[in-house]
Order: C-alpha cells, then sequence, then structure tokens
C-alpha cells in the first residue's frame, strides 16, 4: 500500500472509517515511520482543537434571554388557523342551512352569491364597514383557532391516544344527535 | 423525563422553566461556536441571545424527528450569514472550490521532516490554533468548528449546512490542512 492520504488519516483518527479501511490503515502506519509521524502531528492538531478553552457564558445569561421573551411562543402557521376556522365556519353554516331546511347545497350557494352581489350592488358605501367588521371577525376568528388549538395540544397531552378516539366519536354522535334533533323539531313544527 | 422534546412541548405550553432548561443546556455550546466564528466574545454573547429569541418564536415549526441541536445550531448558522452578509465581509463563498470538492485533496505533505506536533507542548499549539483559525475563511472555518469544537458528526453538519456529506468532510479537512500550514509558517 503506497502512503496514507491526510484526508483518510483524518477520518481514521475520527473513527470513520470502517474495520477493512481501518486494517489497511494501521498495517501500512506499522511499517511506515513517516506516516506515523504525520498521523501524529494531525492528532495533536485535533486534540488541541478539542480542548481550546470555552467562551465564559455570564451566569445570568439565561435570565438575560428570558427577560426578552415575548409573551408566548408564536403558533405555527397562526394565520392559516385564521383562514381554515373562517372557512370551518363558513362550511359549518352552509352545512347547517342545508340539514335544517333540505334544500340542495348548490341552491344554498347560489342564494348565498346572490345575496353578496345584491349586498356589494346596493351597499357599496357600507364596504368600508364590512371590512372593519371582516377585521374583527378575522381577529375573534385566529384567537378562536388559537385557542383551539391550545385546547387540543392540552387534551393531547391529558388523555391516551385511544381514550381521545373515544372522546372524538363521542362528540360527533352528540353532534348528529344535536343536529338531526333541531332538524326534527323544526319539521314537527312545521307539520303544526 | 426531560429531554429537548419533552421541554420543547413544555415550552410551546408557556412554561418558561421549561425554556431555561434549553438555554442552560445548549448557551455553551452555541457560546464556543459563535466565539471561534466572530473571534469576539461580546458579539458572541449578543448573537447567542439573538438566536435563543429566534429559536423561541419559531419553537412551533421544530419537528421532533431532528436533533433539536442540529435545528438550533442551522439557525445560529443562518444567523451568522445575515451578518456576514450585512457586514458585507468577504465571506467565501460556498459554491467557490478552495480545492476541489469532488476530487481527492491536492494538499500535499511533502515536508514529512518538519513535525508540528513534535515541538510544541498541546497549551502552545492551543494558543496559536486560536489565532491560526482566525485567519481561515468564514465558510471553511465554520465547518471545522462544527466538527471539532462542537463535535457534530459530518451528517449532522450536512443538514446544518445544506451541503452533500462529502463536500463537508472535504472543507473541514481542507480547514484543517490551513491550519496545519499556518501552524508551520508561525513556528
Amino acid at each position: 500500500m503506497s502512503c496514507v492520504r491526510p484526508d483518510r488519516m483524518d477520518l481514521y483518527l475520527e473513527g470513520e472509517l470502517d474495520a477493512a479501511e481501518r486494517r489497511e490503515i494501521e498495517d501500512h502506519l506499522a511499517a511506515c515511520p513517516s506516516c506515523r509521524r504525520v498521523l501524529e502531528e494531525r492528532r495533536v492538531i485535533d486534540l488541541a482543537v478539542a480542548g481550546l478553552p470555552a467562551i465564559a457564558v455570564p451566569p445570568d445569561f439565561a435570565r438575560t434571554v428570558l427577560d426578552r421573551l415575548p409573551e408566548e411562543p408564536r403558533p405555527a402557521f397562526g394565520w392559516l388557523a385564521s383562514v381554515a376556522t373562517a372557512i370551518t365556519l363558513l362550511l359549518a353554516g352552509l352545512l347547517g342551512y342545508h340539514l335544517l331546511t333540505g334544500e340542495s347545497l348548490a341552491g344554498v350557494l347560489v342564494s348565498v352569491g346572490r345575496s353578496v352581489m345584491g349586498f356589494f350592488g346596493l351597499a357599496v358605501p357600507l364596504l368600508a364597514k364590512v371590512l372593519e367588521l371582516g377585521k374583527v371577525f378575522l381577529r375573534l376568528a385566529r384567537d378562536f383557532g388559537a385557542a383551539l388549538l391550545r385546547g387540543l395540544q392540552t387534551v393531547s397531552s391529558l388523555f391516551r391516544p385511544e381514550i381521545l378516539g373515544l372522546i372524538l366519536a363521542l362528540a360527533f354522535i352528540l353532534l348528529f344527535l344535536v343536529v338531526f334533533g333541531v332538524r326534527k323539531i323544526v319539521s314537527l313544527g312545521e307539520k303544526s | 423525563m426531560n429531554d429537548d422534546s419533552s421541554l420543547v412541548r413544555k415550552a410551546l405550553k408557556g412554561d418558561r422553566k421549561a425554556f431555561e432548561m434549553i438555554i442552560l443546556r445548549y448557551q455553551q455550546p452555541l457560546v464556543n461556536y459563535l466565539g471561534r466564528m466572530t473571534g469576539d466574545r461580546e458579539a458572541a454573547l449578543d448573537f447567542a441571545q439573538d438566536i435563543f429569541l429566534k429559536a423561541y418564536s419559531s419553537l412551533a415549526s421544530y419537528r421532533t424527528t431532528f436533533k433539536f441541536s442540529t435545528w438550533l445550531f442551522k439557525i445560529a448558522a443562518n444567523h451568522m450569514i445575515d451578518h456576514w452578509r450585512k457586514k458585507k465581509i468577504s465571506a467565501v463563498s460556498l459554491d467557490q472550490p478552495y480545492d476541489d470538492d469532488e476530487g481527492s485533496p491536492r494538499i500535499q505533505v511533502e515536508d514529512r521532516e518538519v513535525s508540528v506536533a513534535r515541538k510544541y507542548e498541546l497549551a502552545e499549539v492551543r494558543a496559536r490554533i486560536e489565532k491560526a483559525l482566525e485567519r481561515v475563511p468564514e465558510a471553511l472555518r465554520e465547518l471545522f468548528v462544527l466538527r471539532h469544537v462542537n463535535e457534530f458528526s459530518y451528517e449532522e453538519i450536512a443538514e446544518i449546512k445544506d451541503l452533500p456529506v462529502g463536500t463537508v468532510k472535504n472543507r473541514v479537512f481542507q480547514a484543517k490542512e490551513m491550519l496545519r500550514r499556518q501552524l508551520e509558517e508561525t513556528r
């Protein structure tokens, strides 16, 4: 074997080579004083660098960072939670209307579309107010979304997955019972 | 259980004590890295504060499938890049080859009669390495520090710097060669 390349020597010193490569290098080192000297030289540099003195950190460093922290960590995709909540509320509204009145979803969408167009046609001056309200609504939705996320995080940390699954299933059953119960009451009212 | 993931979960729920434990766990390695990169203790401490604040703000984006230390040092490495950009320091471009990233290193070991190690005690070598490190270009020095001071694996450094493992190995080797040559020159 020819002399060991310095980059291989470094990987050898760092334990990055497999057993066969190590053995090959060790066999060569046993017979080559020049490579042994170079290896020793490189080992000293590694040891010296690993032993460089630590840079002193003041004892109150962590406290200083904590004092600069904002109130709480920003939730991931905070804006996305707002949008998702708004869309969920809109869909829930449409679905609720469909379930309560029995109107087709397409019909609901068309009538909502007409209403919106009519609204914009007739109440352009009120647009600014609507935007203001929208901002408030989004803020509320965002807060609601964040609270919901926090609540879910807390619940998920309190219960095991199987318990969580059971709770979710019960919640869905309860929701359906409430929706269909309301629908039944409305239809009874219509008959009488 | 107080591993990094559980500390992050607690910190996300508003537990500041948990984040304090994260700081206490990583302040020393982080300041060592920043100190070797800036050559200035005060700047290193300021940067470390900023990096912990950034980490806290984006804590929710941390995924427990990755090592927390790798995630934190990725923030630190990006912070250093921003710093060099702002200061317009001529940080050596990562695309600029020092030798040939792909091929075998061209560093020669011609002068094998001269042994740096044998002539100096470790302490003296350390003092000289400290100075010599400052003269190694940032892009090489950073990888060398992450490997030999912070003792990250080559794979972790590749993840921190978004570089192929082979490139990381090659650049760490080049940094060490630069150090070795400088030590020889200043004998």
